[in-house]
This record gives C-alpha cells, sequence and structure tokens, in this order.
C-alpha cells in the first residue's frame, strides 16, 4: 500500500512538471500566465501604495500617469490596485464556481454511465432540461430569487453547471466501460466504488480538465456581468465587472474607469484558453498513440 | 415521412417541456422565507400578504400549486405584475419581437463574422493564418459583451456619431439602424465560440470525398470553394448557432441592458429590482422555450439543406 501511494504521488509530481515540458507553447505560455496573475492578485499589498476602498477626493478622475498608471475614480481610488485586488475576486469566482459542478457532475456522470438503466435514464432526463435553459438566463433567475451577492451566484452556477460535466463524463465512461481495464477490475471482484474512482475515473477525466478551463472563463464573465447588473459582488469591493459598472456613467470623460479592468478579464480569458486548448492538444496526442 | 418523424420530435420534447415548467415553478421556491413578504417588500401589510397567498395558492398543497401554475401557463396567464399594474402576458408578449429582432440579426452578422475567418483557417490548416486566426478567437473568448458594448457605443455611437446607442428607435428601418450597434455587440463576443467549431466542421468538409473528387476532376479552387465548399458549410454553421443558441440568449440580456433596448432579457434584469418574480419566472420559461423551438427547427432545416439526412 505504502509502495502504491509512493509511485502515485510521484506520478503527480511527473504529471504537473509534464504540464510545463511537453511540447506546444499554448499551454506552457497560458499555465506562466495564470500564475503570473495569481502571484500578482496574492502579492497585490507590495505592488501598490493604494488601499483599493479608501476615498481620496482630491485626486478624483486623474488620467493615467506614473503615479496612477490607470487612472482613477470618482472617489480618488487607484484603477491599477482595484483591477489586481479584484484578481482575488474574479478568480476565486473562476475556481470556486468551476471546483464544486466538476466535482459534482463528474461523481453523477461517473453513476450515470456505469449504473446505466433506471439511473441513467433519470439523470439523462434531467441533464436534457437544464440544457434547454440558457445559461446565464437561469444563473440570473436563480440569483434574483436567492438575492444578489458571491454565495448566491455559487449556488445558481453549481445548480446549473453541473450537467456539462456529467455529460462529459457519461460519454467517456460509456465508451470505457466495455475497455479491457474495466473487465479486468470486474473478474478481480473489486467493489462498483473502487472501480469508478480508482479505475475509471482517471482514465476519463482529463477530457472534463479540458472543458474546465474554458469553463473557467465563462464563470469569470458570468460573475462579473452579474456585478455589472448589480447582481454579484457588490460595491464598493474591487471586481472587474463591479468596475465597469462603476465606469458606465463617465466613459466619455474617464474612459480608463471601464477599459483596465475589461481588459483585464480578457487577459485572464485567453491565458486560462490557452491553457485548455493545450491540455486538448496533448489530450489528442496520447489518445493517438 | 416527414410528418411521422415530426411527431416522434414532438413527443420528444414533451418529458424536456414537462422538466422546464417544474424548473421554472421551483424557481420562486428558492426565495428565502415568504415570497408573498419577499414580494412585496416594505409595501407588506397582512392584508396584502393573505391576498398574494391565496393569490398564488401557497396555502395549497405543493402538486396542487405546480398543477395550477402549469394550468395557467398553458393558458398564457401569469397573473398582474404588481409593478406595472398590467398583465404580465401581455408584458411578456410585446417584448419578444424586439428580442427575436436581435437574436436574428446577431446570428446573421456572426455567421458572416465567424464564416469566413473559419474557411480561412481550415483551408490554410496548420500554417501561419491559421494559427493567426486560431490565436485571434482564443484570444477573444474572454471578451466581456458588456464591456464591448460600452466601448463600442463609446467609439462607434458617441465618437464617430454613426449609430445610436440606445432605444429601440421606431419603424422597420430605424429599428433595424438602432439594433445595428447591439447585435454587433453579441456577433463579435458569439464570434470566437461559433468560429472555432466552425473550423472544426469545415475541416471535416475539406476532407470529403466531393472535395478530393472536384479537385481529381481538375475544378478550381475557387469553383470547389463557391459551389461545394460554401453550401456544404451551411449545415455546420447552421448547427453551432442552434447548439450556441444559449449564449446568443445570454449575449442579448446583456446587451439589451447595456443599450437601454425593451426586450425580454432587460425585462428580466429591471424585474429584479422590482421584485417582480413572477416576470422572472415567465421570461425564464419563455427563452427556454424559445431554445427548444430553435432546436428543433434545426432538424428540420437539416432536411432542407442536405438531402444525405435520413429521417429515423
Amino acid at each position: 500500500m505504502a509502495v502504491l501511494s509512493v509511485t502515485r504521488s510521484r506520478r503527480v509530481g511527473r504529471g504537473i512538471t509534464r504540464l510545463f515540458t511537453l511540447p506546444g507553447w499554448e499551454r506552457r505560455v497560458g499555465l506562466a500566465g495564470v500564475l503570473v496573475v495569481a502571484l500578482l492578485a496574492t502579492a497585490a499589498p507590495l505592488l501598490t501604495a493604494y488601499d483599493p476602498t479608501v476615498l481620496d477626493l482630491p485626486h478624483a478622475l486623474q488620467p493615467p500617469s506614473l503615479a496612477h498608471p490607470f487612472g482613477t475614480d470618482p472617489f480618488g481610488r487607484d484603477i491599477f490596485s482595484r483591477v489586481l485586488y479584484g484578481a482575488r475576486i474574479d478568480l476565486q469566482i473562476g475556481l470556486i464556481g468551476v471546483a464544486i459542478p466538476l466535482v459534482c457532475g463528474t461523481a453523477i456522470g461517473l453513476v450515470s454511465g456505469f449504473y446505466g438503466g433506471w439511473i441513467d435514464g433519470i439523470i439523462g432526463r434531467i441533464i436534457d432540461v437544464v440544457v434547454a435553459f440558457p445559461f446565464l438566463v437561469l444563473v440570473i433567475a436563480i440569483v434574483a430569487m436567492l438575492g444578489p451577492g458571491l454565495v448566491s451566484f455559487y449556488i445558481a452556477v453549481s445548480l446549473v453547471s453541473w450537467v456539462a460535466y456529467a455529460r462529459i463524463i457519461r460519454g467517456e465512461v460509456l465508451s470505457a466501460r466495455g475497455r479491457e481495464y474495466v473487465l479486468a477490475a470486474r473478474m478481480l471482484g473489486y467493489s462498483d466504488a473502487r472501480i469508478m474512482f480508482r479505475h475509471l475515473l482517471p482514465n476519463v477525466v482529463p477530457a472534463v480538465f479540458v472543458f474546465a478551463m474554458s469553463d473557467i472563463v465563462l464563470d469569470i464573465l458570468t460573475g462579473a456581468s452579474l456585478g455589472f447588473f448589480g447582481l454579484g459582488v457588490q460595491s464598493p469591493t474591487p471586481e472587474w465587472g463591479v468596475m465597469i459598472a462603476e465606469g458606465r456613467d463617465f466613459i466619455t470623460t474617464a474612459w480608463w474607469m471601464v477599459a483596465f479592468p475589461g481588459l483585464a478579464i480578457i487577459v485572464v480569458g485567453l491565458f486560462f484558453s490557452l491553457v485548455g486548448d493545450g491540455l486538448a492538444d496533448v489530450i489528442r496526442r496520447i489518445d493517438a498513440r | 415521412m416527414v410528418m411521422r418523424y415530426l411527431g416522434r420530435r414532438l413527443l420528444q420534447i414533451v418529458p424536456v417541456l414537462v422538466g422546464i415548467s417544474l424548473v421554472v415553478f421551483l424557481l420562486v421556491r428558492l426565495i428565502p422565507g415568504d415570497p408573498a413578504r419577499a414580494m412585496l417588500g416594505t409595501r407588506a401589510t397582512p392584508e396584502l400578504i393573505a391576498r398574494l397567498h391565496s393569490q398564488f395558492g401557497l396555502d395549497k398543497p405543493i402538486w396542487v400549486q405546480y398543477l395550477d401554475f402549469l394550468g395557467s401557463v398553458l393558458h398564457g396567464d401569469f397573473g398582474i405584475s404588481f409593478f406595472y399594474q398590467t398583465s404580465i402576458g401581455g408584458l411578456v408578449l410585446a417584448r419578444i419581437p424586439l428580442t427575436v429582432a436581435l437574436l436574428a440579426y446577431a446570428a446573421l452578422m456572426s455567421i458572416i463574422l465567424a464564416l469566413p475567418l473559419a474557411l480561412l483557417a481550415a483551408f490554410r490548416r496548420g500554417g501561419v493564418l491559421d494559427q493567426g486566426i486560431r490565436l485571434l478567437f482564443t484570444g477573444s473568448l474572454g471578451l466581456p459583451a458588456f464591456w464591448l458594448g460600452l466601448l463600442l457605443a463609446l467609439i462607434l455611437g458617441v465618437n464617430l456619431g454613426l449609430f445610436p446607442v440606445s432605444g429601440a428607435g421606431s419603424g422597420v428601418l430605424d429599428g433595424l439602424w438602432h439594433l445595428t450597434l447591439p447585435a454587433f455587440t453579441i456577433a463579435l463576443s458569439i464570434t470566437p465560440i461559433i468560429g472555432r467549431s466552425l473550423r472544426s466542421s469545415l475541416i471535416d468538409v475539406l476532407r470529403s470525398d466531393f472535395v478530393t473528387t472536384g479537385r481529381a476532376a481538375g475544378l478550381s479552387r475557387r469553383t470547389i470553394t463557391l459551389t461545394y465548399v460554401l453550401r456544404n458549410s451551411l449545415v455546420p454553421a447552421v448547427t453551432v448557432l442552434s447548439v450556441n443558441v444559449g449564449w446568443l440568449i445570454g449575449g442579448t440580456v446583456i446587451v439589451e441592458q447595456v443599450f437601454a433596448l425593451p426586450g425580454l432579457g432587460s425585462l428580466l434584469v429591471t424585474s429584479i429590482t422590482t421584485r417582480d418574480y413572477t416576470i422572472i419566472q415567465a421570461v425564464t420559461l419563455i427563452l427556454a422555450l424559445f431554445v427548444v423551438l430553435v432546436n428543433l427547427a434545426t432538424d428540420l432545416v437539416y432536411v432542407a439543406l442536405d438531402p444525405r439526412v435520413v429521417l429515423r
């Protein structure tokens, strides 16, 4: 058992280094970019002298300058530090908003694909119904009922986007169910849970990670849209969508209030999309082998 | 044959429709506490709460409430809006044309934007042009529609004065003119999604036997593209649009808000502040039905576009 866990942790370690060493620039650039953004978000207090929420009215609405690289808002708050601190919130939106549906959807998809029958029938019908709703509309409707805020957003996203993961995993399990390694595990008399989580899961989960990367982008966009509508994070907390909403009325006079938070969303989206594309490429190459 | 196919397809939709109605019905159950009190907010008095309870049947068992809900939905009766003081059915109905027009306009524009790029990338697969186009698509996946809308309104609307930046206008031409910038915003934000899927479907089209045959027969690349590839890329284009109709609707909800357009999306968002939960239910229901309808229509369009499609 000890030997097994050592080889496993070694394998995980090798997997993570491989993410950087395998050929393909997209994945490497994307990963490096994501790491840099995460680092900037963590080190925000070291990188800027300004508190993102403290008012400084004498310096209101200043255009970008050396002192305020991204300018200031009508309250004199430094946009650069608000964008930096905003990365904390928006990265959190992307990660939590994906982690919950990923885990739930994967588990449901595994069970559905593995057992088939009436369980699969019911889960399949539920998936059909949820995917019929436009994603943003259902998320907004649920948040409207629960009341604005991040917690409502996470609940809404979890209720809606697990189906995407369940669908992918279910499809993968259906095609893997008849493979030799699954049959071998069955003949060895392993329990269903062991076959599902120790044998099937590692083989079907990569596809989900590729989707998760684009889902992170989608979640950040959705979270920011809700912030923009006043349904997500509430002002004065720096969140990129909220910041764009705050800049809306000043767009003709202070374009920097709107421009920079939007660019931040685009850049983070690009990095995660690159990681996703690169991972898809790796999986394609492994499958082709 | 077509009628039998249509019949079977309609039967398949029934459980989905029931599911949709159930989800929409259960939505209001998510309201923490008493929905009547939440709906009334500061206007809540014991009499009003009691009136709402009986109006929504909140004192009956839940399955009776669902059947009542289903009954009134089937009659198109969503009750009276507290805020607007008119029938919700009429309110929602009046907003549908604008949203559908915006959706169609945006869908058309996104195909006009995405198809040439995807074709170029597919033709030059692996080349510099393909890499560039793919990077352009990847780079714009995270483009927030509300941000894009604000900037386009600023640059093309306010600074250059080319397009109106708010309102729906009056009459057909003026209306289209008012919808141009919003539709362009939606189209730009959905182009990367549509373009990426189109590129990979077009690569399959270019690998088809008819392209090889055409080349072998000595047809010019131009003839093959214009007469064969383009026609055959219509099916993937329709598929990609139909699969992504949910995203298009999401874009509409955002853009209607940015450009102050009186459609279903802005009704949905403003109803949150006015606590018109029934309107939220009605709009959610209508938009989900729209997705189901579009998917059904797509299946039928295949038959028209591609005679090889076999009905089963």
